[in-house]
């Protein structure tokens, strides 16, 4: 009887640890699947997408810094700007169509009669002749600087001459550069002699638009 | 007994099938809860995953946006500077570095030797007058030739007479002694070259000890004169 019941109560225990056995694993089989197949891939994309995040925030702000140094060289513009202004100041205005630069060539005619320059006897019949004219030309500096050509021609004293010239070298309202100057005396031995000059006046630029 | 032993055998039966139901429902239970804590885990990485990519996803436009932008705003701004810089240069060389006449016009009627004066029939200051000037070679390729020449040196070109008074001064060598003496230009245009033509000498008056015309022409190097010349 006691082997029946050992063996019966062995028995009953064995179905009924491996009942505990089966529920054991299949139980943990359930958690471990769901830690090792979705929780782990999911730990692993979630680490993914914080160093991305992490590097992207490192990328931002080299971004950042490079908006600011774009800022710093708009701000270095505007300065140089503002200085380009001021130093243009005396630069004249043109009239590109006409190739000329009127403020300058209205000064320069009046500079001219105030100091006693006339016309070329040649020229002193022809109709609406003056003393400054338009040469008709512009010339481009390498950076952008333009200059209009202006013809003086007259028929003057030498010092009135010089004292002409003088002023015009050294107006503060406007840069005039002399590029050539023909002075041939008078063939009678007179005093009045002829005068050829070219020079440039040095235009404003449109400072808006440069580098643009 | 027997019975009894029936009876002894069910009870530990029914304990023994309470005992195994019990560790069966208590090991299910568990991993119900296991399940449920990882799978809690679970949702609560893919709400930060989710986050995390959506912040990912708005920092990445930001970026792309940005870098959009200053791809287009830094290379401008950069030429922009430049060039203001180079403008601002150029006014500033221009200003500075500019041709005066002025000066030349005055040594001409201010300076000559006192044993001498120097009557011109022509007076001509230019531009670039040197034959083998590299600018002139450059003229029909540089677009900036004209610029460039304005900027830079003048040549003297003048002729006339030189009325000696002295009447020691005879020979073509003292003459140009006399015009070497014009210290205003040397200053001005670099030692000028003179050349006297003796033998057309003029005296007016017929008697060359009182005075006499000599024709001179005289040529000043290529030489950059500017306001701060003396």
């Amino acid at each position: 009887m006691a082997a029946d019941s050992g063996t019966g109560s062995s028995g009953d225990w064995t179905a009924g640890i491996v009942a505990i056995v089966a529920a054991l694993l299949l139980g943990s089989a359930i958690p471990v699947g769901l830690y090792f197949g979705l929780y782990r891939p999911k730990v692993a994309e979630r680490i993914a997408a914080q160093e991305n995040k992490t590097k992207l925030e490192v990328e931002m702000n080299a971004m950042i810094a490079r908006q600011e140094f774009v800022v710093k060289l708009e701000s270095e513009a505007d300065s140089v700007a503002e200085r380009i202004e001021e130093i243009e100041k005396p630069f004249a205005l043109p009239d590109v169509e006409k190739m000329d630069v009127p403020e300058v060539h209205e000064a320069l005619l009046r500079l001219a009669k105030l100091h006693n320059l006339g016309l070329l006897p040649e020229r002193q019949q022809q109709l609406r002749a003056e003393i400054v004219f338009p040469a008709g030309q512009r010339i481009e500096f390498p950076h952008g600087l333009m200059a209009t050509k202006l013809k003086i021609e007259t028929h003057a004293y030498f010092h009135d001459f010089g004292r002409f010239l003088t002023a015009m070298e050294t107006m503060e309202k406007f840069v005039i550069i002399p590029e050539s100057l023909i002075c041939t005396g008078d063939s009678n031995g007179g005093s009045r002699h002829m005068f050829r000059m070219n020079v440039y006046v040095i235009e404003r630029r449109d400072v808006d638009a440069i580098g643009r | 007994m027997f019975e009894l032993n029936l009876i002894k055998d069910k009870a530990k039966s029914r304990q023994r099938r309470r005992i195994i139901f019990l560790s069966v429902v208590s090991i299910l239970f568990l991993s119900g809860l296991l399940a449920i804590v990882v799978g809690s885990l679970f949702w609560r990485e893919t709400i930060t995953v989710k986050n995390a990519q959506v912040e990912v996803a708005r920092i990445q436009g930001s970026l792309n946006d940005l870098k959009t932008k200053l791809d287009v705003q830094e290379p401008a701004a950069r030429k922009r500077r430049n060039a203001l810089i180079e403008a601002f240069q150029e006014d500033v060389l221009v200003r500075q570095d500019r041709p005066y006449f002025n000066p030349i016009l005055e040594d001409i009627a201010q300076h000559h030797p006192s044993s001498a004066n120097f009557w011109y029939n022509s007076i001509q200051i230019s531009a670039d007058t040197q034959p083998n000037s590299g600018l002139r070679g450059q003229a029909g390729e540089d677009p900036y030739a004209a610029s460039k020449s304005l900027m830079g040196t003048r040549g003297l070109e003048a002729n006339g007479y030189i009325q000696i008074e002295a009447s020691d001064i005879v020979t073509e060598s003292e003459l140009l002694q006399v015009a070497g003496r014009m210290d205003g230009f040397l200053k001005l245009v670099g030692k000028p070259t003179f050349n006297v033509d003796v033998a057309a000498e003029i005296t007016p008056g017929g008697n060359p000890e009182e005075s006499r015309y000599v024709p001179f022409t005289m040529r000043a190097a290529q030489t950059v004169f500017r306001s701060e010349a003396p």
